[in-house]
């Protein structure tokens, strides 16, 4: 079932291990659609850079892959009264302003907001999806679509959560040992090298 | 040694494990440049910091093992060695390529020092670990190379704040920074110059003491300056400092430049208890009272040189640290921002930082909401307006408000308190897998409190930009 607008406000104040926790939340009249809450974007932005790397080995190392990636990656911090300009066809990597936590029988999908979207700008590319036991930030797989460059600053509110009600979850995701995300904070980079059948592959190459 | 000598030294240790890993972070980033020629002298440092590590750790276990009778001067030694090798491995850092101070960290002290910042916009740089210090740039320079002052005209002044290196991803270490604006702030108003004859009537201009007070009464200055605009956690991030080299001096002594700490601290907390009605500084100088005092029957071994120093001390505080600390505080400007701490928001905090989540806002606790929620629930509404409107008022109610720079910083160092005092039991009983708790527990609190300063500072953005958000 998706939650509405009065069940999000009711889920966001029920004790631990109950609660959907969002923080900060500036402005819940704004942010609080019918079915949806409004996230905003953070100060963190991770731009690929091109130069030095011919590719991301995934037969390589589970630590060389690891390297490979934060290497692929600059980091940013923009300071709130700044912009950050995406540019067409630019990727880069940020996160929610908000620190979410959700309890197990909660899920969660990121949505891009229309008005962003008729812009060119994608807030994620594939994974859009937020499993039960979830907590610390999202990260946006952002990508800019259209034709212009489209500036951006910290605390816009670029994306949405709408929330399902999942029964039955036996292992949530903080309680399940494969998770790779969990307790992120600020904008968290492929972990792809812990990915089981990445080692694999790694060992049958050798 | 007694229990309390033990609790003093092994909150040294706790320190100096924890700044040694933060200088041991700052250097594998170093490495990890593409800069082939900072690569020894980063690995050589690090390798430095290991070897002066392992005699403080072996120490420590032994006490787990053997008991603290068992103790004798071993413990303090190696710390001694492990606080020297710091300090010179932290110098040594001024060769290596230094980042900027985090976005995080010029924003909390401009939000909590507001037009006194934008007046005096200071730049803040990473550096020295002993010279936190603040100058004026444009005088510094001048009187260096004459012909700056053709080129650069006066109003060019601009105080520099520097922060330790290893405290760059260390909020609460950030505090200190607050002291620097202080004097910053008192050399710019004169505060301190201008209440040191009415503090100490008669005292000649010429005589040596004059100056010495002088001194005096700008630390005391610059600290109350800082305590009213950053709270308790200014003072606590210069004594977490002194912990880190006091194995190497005297804690309890005065000098020429500065008062004794523990004067400090105590003319800080009546003010503080004053402003906020709360002594949040007790257990802090508890713990700094035993290693004053283990620092005092180490040098005074004898009780009557102890009881001399003990006199000397008592006359110096009743005749120039009281009132020189009273006519400051009567001169010292209120705070802009007018912040206060109270005990419930920081129990929600700290509870929070407890729990792995960030604390950049706050709102009203959940039993209110849930009253609101209950009293919008019982109801009744004829049109779809009204609805619409009794939504909308209820939703309001759950906006959170940033936490203000105080409150951020002395949650972040309670936080930080909590965590070495576990640290120092995990240490005696668990060793090697102490000190793994310890760094993997600050690095966690540490990037938890830069996150939430981070975005109680987008949030104070969306405030006073509403349109564009």
């Amino acid at each position: 079932m998706l939650l509405s607008d009065l069940q999000i406000l009711e889920r966001l104040v029920r004790d631990d291990p109950e609660c959907i926790f969002v923080s900060p939340l500036i402005d819940p009249v704004l942010q609080l659609g019918p079915s949806s809450l409004d996230v905003r974007i953070g100060s963190e932005i991770k731009t690929p850079r091109v130069i030095g790397s011919t590719c991301i080995d995934l037969t390589a190392s589970g630590e060389e892959i690891e390297r490979q990636i934060s290497q692929y990656f600059e980091t940013r911090r923009v300071s709130p009264e700044e912009a950050f300009v995406l540019h067409p066809g630019e990727f880069a990597l940020a996160s929610t302003l908000e620190f979410i936590r959700l309890p197990r029988d909660i899920a969660a999908r990121l949505e891009g907001r229309s008005s962003y979207g008729r812009l060119g700008i994608e807030v994620h590319s594939t994974a859009g999806f937020v499993d039960p036991g979830y907590d610390g930030n999202l990260t946006f797989e952002l990508k800019n679509s259209g034709k212009l460059p489209v500036k951006l600053r910290p605390g816009l509110r670029v994306a949405q959560l709408c929330f399902f009600t999942v029964n039955d979850v036996q292992v949530p995701y903080n309680l399940r040992p494969q998770s790779k995300y969990g307790g992120l904070q600020g904008v968290g980079l492929s972990r792809i090298h812990l990915d089981m059948e990445v080692a694999r592959a790694r060992s049958v190459g050798q | 040694m007694v229990g309390s000598d033990l609790d003093a030294l092994l909150r040294v240790a706790v320190e100096l494990f924890y700044r040694s890993d933060c200088v041991k972070a700052h250097l594998a980033e170093v490495q990890a440049l593409p800069a082939p020629e900072y690569q020894e002298l980063a690995s050589a440092v690090t390798k430095a910091l290991d070897d002066v590590e392992k005699p403080a750790i072996e120490a420590i276990k032994a006490i787990g093992e053997v008991g603290e009778k068992a103790i004798g001067p071993g413990l303090f030694d190696a710390l001694a060695r492990f606080s020297h090798w710091f300090a010179v491995a932290h110098e040594l850092l001024v060769y290596l390529p230094a980042p900027n101070v985090l976005t995080e960290t010029r924003g909390i002290i401009e939000e909590a020092f507001a037009s006194d910042y934008d007046g005096l916009a200071p730049a803040i740089i990473l550096g020295s670990l002993f010279n936190a210090f603040q100058f004026d740039f444009y005088q510094k320079l001048g009187r260096v190379l004459p012909d700056f002052r053709k080129i650069s005209p006066p109003a060019g002044k601009r105080p520099v704040l520097q922060l330790p290196v290893c405290d760059r991803r260390c909020p609460a270490a950030w505090a200190v920074l607050g002291h620097e604006m202080g004097h910053a702030i008192d050399d710019n108003k004169e505060i301190s110059h201008l209440v040191l004859p009415e503090a100490v009537p008669g005292i000649d201009r010429k005589n040596a003491a004059f100056e010495i007070l002088s001194c005096w009464a700008r630390e005391f200055c610059a600290d109350l300056l800082a305590a009213e605009v950053c709270g308790p956690t200014a003072i606590m991030a210069l004594l977490s400092l002194e912990y880190c080299v006091f194995p190497l001096r005297p804690v309890h002594r005065w000098s020429n430049t500065h008062p004794a700490t523990k004067w400090r601290l105590e003319v800080v907390s009546v003010h503080l208890e004053k402003k906020y009605g709360a002594d949040f500084l007790k257990p802090i100088r508890q713990a700094y009272d035993r290693a004053w005092q283990y620092s005092v029957d180490r040098t005074c071994p004898d009780e009557e040189k102890r009881r001399h120093f003990e006199h000397q001390e008592k006359l110096m505080v009743e005749k120039f640290v009281c009132p020189l600390a009273d006519s400051i505080t009567s001169s010292l400007p209120k705070s802009e921002n007018g912040h206060q701490i109270n005990d419930d928001s920081l129990t929600r905090c700290l509870r929070r930082l407890k729990g792995d989540t960030p604390i950049g806002a706050q709102g009203l606790p959940r039993r209110t909401l849930r009253a609101r929620i209950e009293d919008y629930r019982s109801k009744t509404f004829s049109a779809a307006g009204e609805r619409v409107m009794a939504f909308h008022d209820l939703a309001t109610h759950f906006r959170e408000d940033p936490l203000p720079a105080p409150a951020l910083l002395f949650s972040s160092a309670k936080h930080r308190e909590t965590i070495f005092d576990e640290a120092a039991n995990r240490l005696i009983v668990d060793g090697d897998a102490g000190i793994k708790w310890l760094l993997h527990n600050m690095a966690r609190a540490d990037e938890l409190s830069v996150r939430s300063i981070g975005s109680a500072m987008v949030q104070q953005c969306c405030r006073n930009d509403k349109r564009s958000f």
